[in-house]
């Protein structure tokens, strides 16, 4: 395995929620960041893409201090940006603007948003979506922009059980290549492209 | 008991009103007791100004500029008002619950006029001075017109600022017509009444037959969206994000620089050409264009940066948000300097040279909107009123040393 590869946290420590010291590394590949809520899970990820200043403890991409190399991360955050009057479509296009180098093509963006069922909303303003459908909006985004670490904040709650199968399914062809990391209390729609759990708890 | 719609929206106007100022009725006996006869002649100057203002339409030899201004500043001081109480007038924490009942339009019209005419509170002094004045002043026949016409103008303004609030531009836009008809009638001429009358007839008929934009067309449609669209991704979202979130700031800003702007065109056509006009008149609206705009730089990076948190961590996002979040004000400011220059210019005397005007001014309060801009994004409660402070002295020096 390239060790240019890897994700590593060394002794990270977090504002928000119990993770004191945490140190681990992810290789690519799915994987799941489970506990109960208000543990850190979604300040996990929020720190790995930049947007949570830690508190102690260093992120790297290989040798890389992630902060030095933030257009090889991307975050679908769990609740959708507060930009209600902004259309879906343009919302996409804003973020795979950030990722000239990782994005993929336009064919690949359509077949995303054919497969999760969005092709009906790309002109709506997200003010006017489901919650579920303003989640695969980001969802497709994120997928899209496919920078080296793709970070997940509870991807499958709102959204329905077709949209879930097409987005496993999705992440399972990104897993030999990119580090997937996915908060979610629903481990069993994963069970066949997981990787690694990172289980976090409370301190007894 | 049953309780309407208009009897909800009034009680709550009441408690809200009552719950913001609980407690502060100690501090403003304190501040009036601090203020004293001071205090009260100002707040009586500034009616007695708008009052004398809106008589000077029945003047004959009233220049339309002047016109102009007295009705920019009634407007823009009814809006002011209704704009800070736009919250409690409105009924804003209850929308989202409020929006999936079966309430009709005109029952949320009534309610909005009712209690926007009690938001216009001691506005109605100036009126009804201005009303027994006509009477007092003018033939019974002139008098009756000119009320009349006073009425409607104040009616339309009144349902301007309601339409302005409300979000609903193209109909607020018929409803500034009939203020057109005003800069060049006067109220107490059959002419002027009739037109007045007539153009407000015409306009609250376009305005009611206007279909409401529907919210999906929000965004300019065709050539003019993709254009948008292009823009909106290259500033790094700063472009949306600053027209639909921070709309009402730049209304309110907009609104006081086309006031000043209005003031000094008011004096220009007051007094005669002079130096001092003209530099009063260039530091005045400089100033006026600084203290307005410098903290926007801020304001914009602040909401873009809190409404995409998400991509906060990504280095080239935030300084793309920083970079347009700088550059619109700033290119904004740089328009308002040039008006202030154009408009200093034209106060004075004739045969004189621009070359005569203090260019050094404008360096002066460009790097005052700098200092102001750096300080605003220093997060010390301390720039809250030390920029503002540094605004009001220099000005106050400057125009004691041009005007003596």
């Amino acid at each position: 395995m390239n060790e240019a590869d890897l994700l590593r946290l060394h002794a990270l420590t977090l504002p928000f929620g119990s993770v004191k010291e945490l140190s681990c590394t992810f290789p690519p590949g799915v994987h799941l960041v489970v506990g109960p809520n208000g543990v850190g899970k979604t300040s996990l990820l929020r720190a790995i893409a930049g947007a949570l200043p830690s508190t102690g403890g260093t992120i790297q991409l290989g040798d890389t201090p992630l902060p030095k190399c933030s257009s090889r991360v991307v975050l679908a955050p769990g609740v959708p940006p507060a930009i209600p009057w902004l259309r879906a479509g343009l919302l996409i296009d804003f973020v795979l603007s950030l990722y000239p180098a990782s994005r993929r093509d336009q064919a690949y963006l359509a077949q995303v948003v054919r497969r999760l069922h969005l092709s009906e909303v790309m002109d709506a303003p997200l003010g006017n979506l489901s919650a579920g459908m303003a989640k695969k909006v980001l969802l497709a985004a994120t997928l899209v922009a496919a920078p080296t670490v793709m970070l997940f904040d509870e991807p499958i709650n709102e959204i329905d059980a077709d949209s879930c199968d097409a987005l496993i399914s999705l992440l399972a062809d990104y897993r030999s290549e990119r580090i997937i990391l996915v908060a979610t209390h629903h481990l069993t729609p994963f069970r066949d492209v997981v990787a690694s759990t990172l289980a976090l708890g409370r301190p007894a | 008991m049953s309780l309407s719609y208009a009897r909800l929206r009034q009680l709550h106007f009441r408690m809200s009103l009552a719950d913001q100022f609980r407690g502060m009725g100690r501090t403003v006996i304190i501040l009036l007791g601090f203020l004293g006869a001071t205090g009260l002649l100002a707040v009586a100057e500034m009616l007695t100004v708008l009052a004398n203002g809106l008589m000077a339409l029945t003047y004959p030899d009233t220049a339309p500029v002047e016109r102009l201004g007295v009705v920019l500043s009634w407007q823009l001081v009814t809006l002011g008002l209704l704009w800070s109480l736009r919250r409690v007038m409105f009924m804003q924490g209850a929308d989202s619950f409020l929006s999936v009942l079966p309430i009709p339009e005109r029952a949320v019209w009534r309610a909005d006029l009712l209690i926007a005419m009690q938001c216009y509170s001691i506005m109605w002094l100036p009126l009804g001075w201005l009303l027994y004045t006509l009477w007092r002043r003018l033939p019974p026949q002139q008098a009756l017109l000119a009320c009349m016409s006073y009425l409607v103008m104040i009616g339309s303004g009144l349902v301007l600022n309601l339409l302005l609030l409300r979000g609903m531009y193209r109909r607020a836009g018929m409803m500034a017509l009939p203020m057109l008809a005003l800069m060049v009638m006067r109220p107490q001429s059959a002419a002027g009444a009739g037109a007045l009358l007539g153009v407000a007839l015409l306009a609250v008929i376009a305005a009611v037959r206007m279909r409401p934009a529907r919210p999906t067309a929000s965004q300019p449609a065709g050539h003019g969206r993709a254009c948008y669209e292009r823009m909106a991704v290259v500033s790094a979202l700063v472009l949306p994000v600053s027209l639909h979130a921070l709309r009402e700031s730049l209304i309110v800003r907009g609104a006081s620089l086309l006031g000043a702007w209005a003031m000094a065109m008011a004096l220009l056509a007051g007094r005669a050409p002079s130096m001092g006009l003209a530099t009063a008149l260039l530091i005045g609206l400089s100033a006026m264009a600084s203290a307005t705009l410098y903290r926007l730089p801020a304001l914009i990076r602040s909401t873009v940066l809190s409404r995409l948190d998400f991509l906060v961590g990504h280095r080239r996002f935030r300084w793309r948000v920083t970079l347009f979040a700088a550059t619109l004000p700033t290119a904004l400011f740089t328009i308002c300097l040039g008006a202030a220059w154009a408009t200093a210019i034209h106060a004075l005397p004739v045969g004189a040279s621009d070359a005569v005007l203090p260019f050094h001014l404008l360096y002066l309060y460009a790097g005052l909107f700098v200092l102001g801009a750096l300080g605003a994004t220093w997060p010390r409660d301390v720039m809250r009123w030390l920029i503002p402070a540094a605004h009001f002295s220099l000005t106050l020096v400057l125009l004691m040393a041009t005007l003596t």
